[in-house]
């Protein structure tokens, strides 16, 4: 047995290139059978856990899955915004907590993520570094934006500009890193938080006009001793210094600022049963359970289950022969090697074994790179939705 | 078809790795410390300090001798905010510092919320112009809703509603102290309804403009110290010099305003007491 | 007399490839410590009648005895034992495995076998006898074919086997290369009393057998009987 080992692995071993190609030929087939399983699993078990871990959340009507997709895990989607009159309801009810969410912004690609405060405490975040935002343009990093951008404490970035040629979008503005949050394994680890107002900031409808007495003159339309006109078309950068903060303000009704949704924690499930009822009462807002939406979701999925399995069973056939083929082919190219061990006397069955051995290695090696290959597809898929 | 496909894409586009460590909402956050209620003025304090158990402490986060209307928070201050179970603000001008923090909005009571209809506005409009906008003003309502016993009454129900909702295990305890403080309160109702029914002439001079809820109460006119119509009998809340028809109280800034040794009630009905003495010097 | 090392008893083989033959050996015996060499023009049966001798073919009539081993008794797996464990083979074609080193090539009986300890010190020992010392550590394709020839008689000693059947041992050599061979062999030989059956058109190797005789003799009566 240990001579077969030697020699299996001897053989492999000096046969590289063969060995890798159908190293990888196997990998790839197994690659294949399982990725599409293991991806399906994944997403059940990432969609159910962030839904289990927020019980309702709230917005305009519209498209349910556009909503929770925004509001869980921060995708871009077309959905129309609440207002925050309408979270204010919703808490005054005191049922729960009700966090609201604005998800319109965007930093080097990674959404900045606008919360109420009670976001980081219900669930559950910490910082691995610095603190949570507590003025207007401070922003708590998740743990991959950190790395990936190479942002630490005290750095400032900038916000995407959302519009080039449109002069009523707000230009960007300038955050300041206060904090990276501990990793969590979830698309928490790939956003930007800022606070709710700081979304506000973003949009122009929060704004302070300290800056303006610095701006150059040929931004300027009037400048007198008590008041400073500024120019329409002035884009320049916004940076709130904690020195501006006092004076700013808004002129809209703080009840009708606009939020993507909100998150709602309720005390019980009766306050649950209770708040959903309310919320989807009269047609204005739409309250929907994340853990029901990410079951309906399923359902469908897992509806077209004997069509995945059909191309699984063609997959694993294709496979089977592909590693047959490998094989007889790898015993031809070794016909003078059994020959001479023929000649040596050696016995059918350990040349047998020999065939037996180096397909077992390439299987071996091959399953070893299809994990590879799995967890590297998994990871690249993460990358790409920018988890 | 189209749910079909819309439903594809939502499985794969949230694709995020398993194991968010989330956790359900229901149970209260960490770092919270319990039985901690702020607020941002001695006002205030004085009045939860007569409706709280005494498992409960009272912070005021307005460092002593500060104007809470220039105050700004530093980090410190935010955070200890943050511990409190409850945060108890006027909601009209003193918590101006906190309009751009971040605050955990949930735990925020505002008194003003109770007596939103009666708010009076200020006059002290901040005006400004820029962009396309023109010129326009800011207003925001006046502080010293505490000064009219009939507005302070409901806010200090509505307080107890939600030092109930943190402490359910002391209702029992909360609501006897709020029937104390009402009964507390029934002096200074007597006063200003006593005041009411004498119709005086005098105008109630101040430069705050905390006192207009008082004034109008007893509907009675709150000048500006510019404006003071010679003509009639005036009654200052501090500065001014006395004379015949003037009569100067000395009180202290409605801001600052606490207890002291007596209760809260009894502080208010005494001071309205001085303000009725004091109006019939001066008529 | 001690036992013959090899006998062959009225063996009767049909070969039917392409230029087919019979060949009749009606009594043929050698001797441990003999160096008997098998002459004869190619295609006239020696590899035939070394195959008989391995084990790796079976006469139609007639007993085949080597190392002790009735083979014609035995099935094709105790056939194989014997040439593993008792034999020491040197074929014409080498059949050196291509992927392992000159010195795996050397042990693999040994590996086979599954011993490892002496047969290296052996290894080295032939190797430096041979004068390929220095190759060790290459591949066949980076050796020359004479090298290579060394390689596969170095392996046919390598376990002291009793009796070695090697087929043209020096057909790829030089002179001096091959009186190396031809003295190991006789060495072999008469240092563990073993019996060396060669198929040679190599007359030095001849000159050096103890005696030889024509593979065509043996298809019309019985050559050297033994003294």
């Amino acid at each position: 047995m240990r001579a077969l080992a030697r020699l299996a692995w001897l053989y492999a071993s000096r046969t590289p290139v063969q060995t890798a190609i159908v190293s990888v030929g196997v990998a790839v087939s197994l690659a294949l059978l399982v990725t599409g399983r293991v991806l399906i699993s994944r997403a059940e078990m990432s969609l159910t856990a962030r839904a289990e871990a927020v019980p309702l959340v709230a917005g305009a009507p519209g498209s349910r899955f556009d909503l929770a997709l925004a509001l869980l895990y921060f995708r871009p989607t077309p959905i129309a915004p609440m207002t925050m009159g309408d979270v204010e309801d919703a808490a005054t009810l005191g049922r729960g907590v009700v966090v609201p969410v604005h998800a319109s912004l965007t930093a080097g690609g990674d959404p900045v993520v606008a919360v109420g405060y009670e976001f980081f405490e219900q669930r559950a975040l910490a910082a691995a570094e610095g603190r949570f935002p507590i003025r207007l343009g401070e922003a708590v990093l998740g743990w991959d934006t950190a790395r990936r951008s190479g942002l630490v404490v005290g750095d400032t970035f900038r916000t995407d500009r959302r519009e080039l040629f449109d002069l009523s979008v707000a230009s960007p503005i300038v955050l300041r890193v206060v904090g990276v949050l501990a990793h969590t394994g979830s698309v928490d680890d790939g956003a930007v938080f800022v606070d709710i107002q700081t979304a506000w900031l973003a949009e122009g409808i929060l704004h302070a006009h300290a800056a303006a007495a610095t701006l150059p003159d040929d931004q300027i339309q009037t400048r007198t001793e008590r008041s400073v006109v500024v120019e329409p078309t002035s884009r320049t950068e916004r940076d709130v210094s904690a020195a501006e903060q006092a004076d700013v303000h808004m002129h809209a009704d703080p009840r009708s600022l606009p939020v993507t949704g909100a998150l709602v924690f309720p005390a019980s499930d009766k306050d649950l049963t209770i708040l959903q009822t309310r919320l989807n009462g009269d047609g204005r807002l739409q309250a929907v359970r994340p853990v029901a939406l990410v079951r309906e979701l399923f359902d469908v999925v897992f509806r077209l289950r004997p069509v995945l399995d059909g191309v699984t069973g063609l997959l694993a056939a294709t496979s089977i022969a592909m590693i047959v083929l490998a094989a007889v082919l790898a015993a031809r190219l070794r016909s003078e090697e059994f020959e001479a061990l023929d000649h040596l006397g050696t016995p059918r069955s350990f040349v047998i074994g020999l065939v037996v051995a180096q397909t077992a290695i390439n299987l071996l090696l091959g399953m070893l790179l299809a994990g590879l290959l799995v967890a590297g597809a998994a990871w690249s898929l993460d990358r790409w939705l920018g988890v | 078809m189209t749910r079909l496909v819309l439903t594809l894409a939502c499985s794969i586009g949230v694709l995020g790795p398993a194991g968010c460590g989330d956790r359900s909402g229901s149970a209260a956050p960490a770092g919270l410390e319990q039985g901690l209620v702020i607020t941002s003025t001695p006002v205030a304090a004085a009045l939860l300090r007569e409706l709280v158990p005494e498992s409960m402490t009272v912070e005021v986060v307005v460092p002593e001798g500060a104007d809470p209307l220039g105050w700004q928070a530093d980090d410190a201050a935010v955070v200890r905010l943050r511990q409190a179970e409850l945060i108890v603000f006027h909601g009209t001008g003193p918590e101006r510092w906190s309009r751009t923090l971040s605050l955990p909005s949930s735990r925020i009571h505002l008194l003003a919320d109770t007596v939103r209809t009666g708010l009076i506005l200020s006059e002290e409009a901040i005006t400004h112009s820029h962009g396309l906008g023109g010129e326009h003003s800011h207003r925001e309502p006046v502080f010293g809703t505490w000064l009219d016993p009939a507005m302070l009454r409901p806010q200090g129900e509505q307080l107890v509603e939600a030092l109930i909702r943190i402490e359910p295990g002391q209702e029992t305890l909360i609501r006897a102290n709020l029937a104390a403080w009402i009964g507390s309160l029934r002096e200074a109702s007597a006063v200003v309804e006593r005041m009411r029914s004498l119709e005086p002439r005098s105008q109630l001079v101040a430069d705050r403009e905390g006192y207009a809820y008082l004034a109008r109460a007893l509907r009675l006119d709150l000048v500006d110290p510019e404006d003071v119509d010679e003509t009639r009998p005036s009654v200052w809340f501090h500065g001014g010099i006395a004379g015949d028809d003037v009569v100067t109280l000395g009180w202290p800034d409605p801001l600052e305003w606490s207890a002291e040794s007596r209760g809260f009630g009894e502080t208010l009905a005494q001071r309205l007491a001085s303000l009725e003495q004091a109006i019939a010097e001066a008529e | 007399m001690a036992e013959p090392a090899i006998e062959l008893r009225g063996v009767a083989f049909r070969y039917q490839g392409p230029g087919g033959f019979r060949l009749h050996v009606d009594r043929f015996d050698a001797q441990p410590g003999e160096v008997v060499a098998c002459v004869g023009p190619s295609g006239s049966g020696k590899t035939t009648l070394l195959d008989l001798l391995a084990g790796r073919r079976v006469p139609g009539e007639g007993a085949v005895r080597v190392a002790s081993a009735d083979l014609g008794r035995l099935d094709l797996a105790g056939r194989r034992r014997v040439r593993l464990t008792r034999l020491g083979i040197i074929t014409q074609s080498l059949s050196l495995v291509a992927h392992l080193t000159a010195l795996e090539n050397i042990l693999l009986p040994a590996i086979l076998m599954g011993r490892t300890p002496r047969p290296h010190a052996r290894a080295h020992e032939l190797a430096g006898a041979l004068e390929i010392g220095h190759l060790l550590g290459r591949r066949p394709k980076r050796l020359s074919q004479g090298e290579r020839q060394r390689v596969a008689v170095a392996r046919g000693l390598l376990l002291e086997p009793l009796v070695v059947l090697a087929d043209e041992p020096t057909g790829h050599l030089d002179a001096a290369r091959s009186a190396l061979v031809i003295d190991l062999l006789r060495m072999h030989a008469d240092s563990h009393a073993a019996c060396v059956f060669l198929a040679t058109h190599d007359q030095d190797v001849v000159s050096a057998a103890d005696r030889s005789f024509d593979v065509r003799e043996l298809t019309s009566e019985p050559i050297g009987d033994s003294a």
